[in-house]
């Protein structure tokens, strides 16, 4: 079940997609996502699934890997497409239930809504997917420098992202060490009512936070040693390199959010 | 070149001392061990000298000045450490990144980090793994890295607290191989820190410690001349010394010297 | 208390592009009553194989049959739980699994999981604490208060006060000083005189080892590549030298004297007995 969840995920690769700049990629899907908006009827949203559909080729990644990841949101569009469906009202009425009608206004904001939404998981996917986590980190402590004049901590905020990052799986790993450590105990966690599951939890959740007070003490500690003291002072190891391309992309986005402009009624 | 006078420490509502006015010498170049059991103070005395714990007696003094407020900055730059828990010291997304940190927080720039990130993987061996993210990596690589970490920064001492004591076997190897080539090939000076007194073969000198105060000073083996010390230091005599105790005369030797005369 | 492995093979990641092969079609039997040594290098499928032994892992083929209860790939949750109440199993650094308020109730935990009464619990928890010396003082105290040795004991009388027909002991002493090493092993080999278990110790010390079992399985890859008895297995120098084992200490010594033409009779399993073997080669060239 969660190995189909896609979003959040990181597959390495080497498409012009992978290669632009996280910052370009980051400000794409904010783009998009108001982009998405200026489609309102089918010529734009056609326009805008093509536009999804060329991306993902770009990346070297297949629409049918993508869709299966939208597994997990499934219920999600079917409850948005259903909601539209029976309270948006105009136009024709297509079935008239007595206590509920369905009207031709509501389909169509139902077809288009539920359109836009998996267009919107999708490009987002196709960001974490083509990005790695701490080149997304470096991308928003980029751009939310400026910030910082406002005494937004933007510096403290990507530093515990990245160790959280560098965290999970570590953490992942102690989980499972402890689960089966209290199971050997004869713990059971698959069993019994819902009161005596969530208690079974306990014997796992203390355990792992002992430790991750213990690692974070320790991290600290580590960090401070070794002369961290916060931003002041600091420079980066890991640089960004904003390219041609990149510029490109964005140009090539914002013609098209013209595009949808024109073609817009 | 750091002198250590009379240092105590006492933890708060701990009625006896941690570490009980110790006076030390580590020498430029030299490889010093100190030994003890766990809650022998010798933990403490690393926190004293990386400046973790501020409120000690006594002075300490880097080449000649005298540790205080206001040149603790430039001073503990002098030092590095690698801590015992290969995970928890592991900052960076990468083994680069991990290497650079300290020299981020230094804040040198680019080209610089470049220079001495890779320099100080090559020292370790693990130049082929700077793209390696941590959970990739052996507990015994991870440290290297760490020492990696530590290299970058350029100190005058590297410290290990107990830096082997989580890893297995072939971990504690790699680690102790690369701390001799370090020591012979360059000299640095190392502070190696364990209650395990298989690790200290190699070291110049070696100091004992029990319940917060130094119970014996010196080479391994004018350290390992008295059985009932390291008894009473809660230490565990070599196989060798207790062979030798029962059969020949009781003196430390090593295993071919133990051959050698059975 | 027998386990028994027929072609037991365990897969981790099937049927995804990560897939490998952690167990290799394992034949073998642990005998009721002997302490037995599991020795191969990290990553060999010593932890995975002790896993098949109570349920946590359960075989992609084959069987592990646990005192009589078949474990295969299709088993009932009910049938693992009895597995489970029938083997004790010390992880790694096993203070990491305390959870409880007070250290008397951390031990209870399995007893009670067992279905033991809570007064049998506390008398086995109590009995357990004392056998490894932690103070009664101790008992109402949060585990999380004690020392790193303390905690390691009470974690350690958690799994024992379970009294499972089987201990399987997974590096139990990683981490330690050698003084706590040497205290906790000849603990576990005082429980095991005294109640006749059988013992399964996976350790990286060979000298423990030898001092310690009677047998010796040896791992590597995930296949089992030697069985037997225990100073017979660490005395043959190419093989260990092959699966780049240590040699024990006493072991290296009986061999390098062999070559300066001392011969000593049989293979001692620590110092004292090397020394003994030594005062009456002595004593019979004098």
């Amino acid at each position: 079940m969660l190995s189909s969840m896609l979003l959040g995920r990181y597959i390495p690769g080497n498409s012009i997609v992978h290669k632009l700049d996280p910052r370009a990629k980051l400000i794409s899907v904010l783009l998009f996502m108001i982009i998405v908006f200026f489609a309102n009827h089918w010529v734009g949203y056609g326009l805008l699934i093509l536009f999804v559909l060329s991306v993902t080729k770009l990346a070297g990644l297949s629409i049918r890997f993508l869709f299966n990841g939208l597994k997990l949101i499934f219920i999600l569009l079917i409850f948005t497409f259903l909601m539209h469906l029976f309270l948006t009202k105009g136009g024709t009425v297509l079935i008239d239930g007595g206590f509920f009608t369905i009207e031709s206004e509501g389909l169509i904001t139902g077809i288009y809504i539920t359109i836009r939404l998996v267009l919107l998981v999708i490009i987002t996917t196709l960001m974490t997917l083509t990005t790695s986590p701490i080149e997304l980190t470096d991308a928003i402590e980029k751009l939310c420098k400026p910030l910082k004049s406002i005494k937004v901590p933007v510096h403290e905020i990507a530093m515990m992202m990245s160790i959280s990052l560098r965290f999970i799986p570590t953490l992942m790993d102690e989980t499972e060490k402890i689960i089966k450590a209290q199971s050997a105990r004869g713990s059971t966690f698959m069993t019994g009512s819902l009161i005596k599951r969530i208690n079974a939890l306990v014997p796992i959740f203390i355990p792992l936070f002992m430790s991750a007070f213990k690692r974070a003490e320790e991290m600290a500690v580590a960090m401070e040693v070794r002369g961290y003291q916060g931003d002041a002072g600091r420079t980066h190891y890991r640089v960004l390199s904003w390219k041609n391309r990149d510029t490109i992309a964005l140009i090539v986005l914002l013609l098209f959010g013209a595009l949808l402009l024109f073609v817009r009624q | 070149m750091i002198t250590l006078n009379n240092i105590a420490f006492k933890y708060r509502d701990d009625e006896v001392y941690a570490l009980d006015h110790i006076s030390i010498r580590f020498n430029s170049g030299e490889w010093t061990s100190i030994i003890g059991h766990n809650g022998s103070g010798k933990s403490t005395l690393v926190k004293i000298i990386m400046g973790i714990i501020e409120e000690y007696e006594g002075d300490i003094y880097v080449d000649g000045e005298l540790l205080n407020i206001e040149s603790k900055q430039t001073l503990r730059r002098k030092f590095a450490i690698v801590f015992q828990n290969p995970d928890n010291q592991f900052v960076g997304a990468t083994v680069e990144d991990d290497v650079a940190f300290g020299l981020e927080n230094l804040g040198l720039d680019r080209a610089e980090m470049v220079k001495r990130t890779e320099h100080a993987l090559g020292l370790v061996n693990m130049l082929d793994f700077r793209k390696h993210e941590p959970h990739r990596l052996s507990g015994g690589q991870k440290q290297r890295v760490a020492i990696a970490g530590a290299l970058a920064m350029k100190p005058e001492v590297l410290i290990l607290d107990e830096a082997t004591s989580m890893l297995d076997p072939s971990g504690r190897k790699e680690v102790l191989s690369i701390l001799s080539e370090l020591h012979e090939r360059l000299d640095t000076t190392i502070l190696f820190i364990t209650h395990d007194l298989t690790e200290i073969a190699e070291s110049d000198k070696v100091i004992v410690m029990n319940n917060g105060q130094i119970v014996a000073e010196g080479s391994l083996e004018e350290v390992y001349k008295d059985k009932n010390l390291l008894l009473e230091s809660n230490l565990k005599v070599p196989y060798t010394m207790e062979i030798s105790d029962a059969l020949l005369d009781g003196s430390y030797m090593t295993h071919e010297e133990l051959v050698r005369r059975l | 208390m027998t386990i028994q492995f027929k072609n037991t093979s365990v897969f981790y990641h099937r049927k995804t592009p990560f897939e490998y092969q952690a167990l290799k079609d394992i034949n073998t039997t642990f005998d009721a009553g002997k302490f037995y040594g599991l020795i191969g290098h990290t990553g060999s499928g010593k932890s995975t194989l002790i896993q098949t032994m109570n349920g946590l892992l359960l075989p992609s083929a084959g069987t592990v049959e646990v005192d009589g209860i078949q474990l295969t790939k299709k088993v009932k949750q009910k049938v693992i739980h009895l597995a489970k109440m029938k083997v004790g199993m010390v992880f790694q650094f096993p203070e990491h699994q305390l959870f409880e308020s007070t250290v008397l109730k951390d031990v209870m935990f399995g007893p009670m999981n067992m279905g033991r009464s809570e007064e049998t619990a506390r008398k086995k928890a109590c009995d357990y604490l004392q056998l490894l010396n932690v103070h009664e003082s101790l008992l109402d105290k949060s585990p999380f208060e004690l020392s790193g040795g303390q905690m390691r004991k009470v974690a350690i009388a958690g799994i024992l006060a379970m009294e499972p027909n089987i201990l399987i002991l997974d590096e139990p002493t990683a981490g330690l000083d050698p003084v706590s090493h040497d205290e906790t092993m000849q603990l576990f080999y005082d429980v095991y005189k005294k109640t006749g278990i059988t013992v399964i110790l996976i350790t990286h010390d060979m000298n423990d080892v030898l001092k310690f079992t009677d047998e010796v399985k040896v791992m590597s890859q995930g296949s089992l590549i030697k069985e037997g008895i225990t100073s017979e297995i660490l005395s043959d120098g190419n093989f260990m030298e092959q699966y780049n084992l240590e040699i024990p200490h006493v072991i290296r010594l009986v061999q390098d004297l062999k070559k300066k033409g001392i011969n000593l009779k049989g293979t001692p399993k620590d110092t004292a007995d090397f020394i003994q073997l030594y005062e009456e080669w002595r004593q019979s060239h004098a």
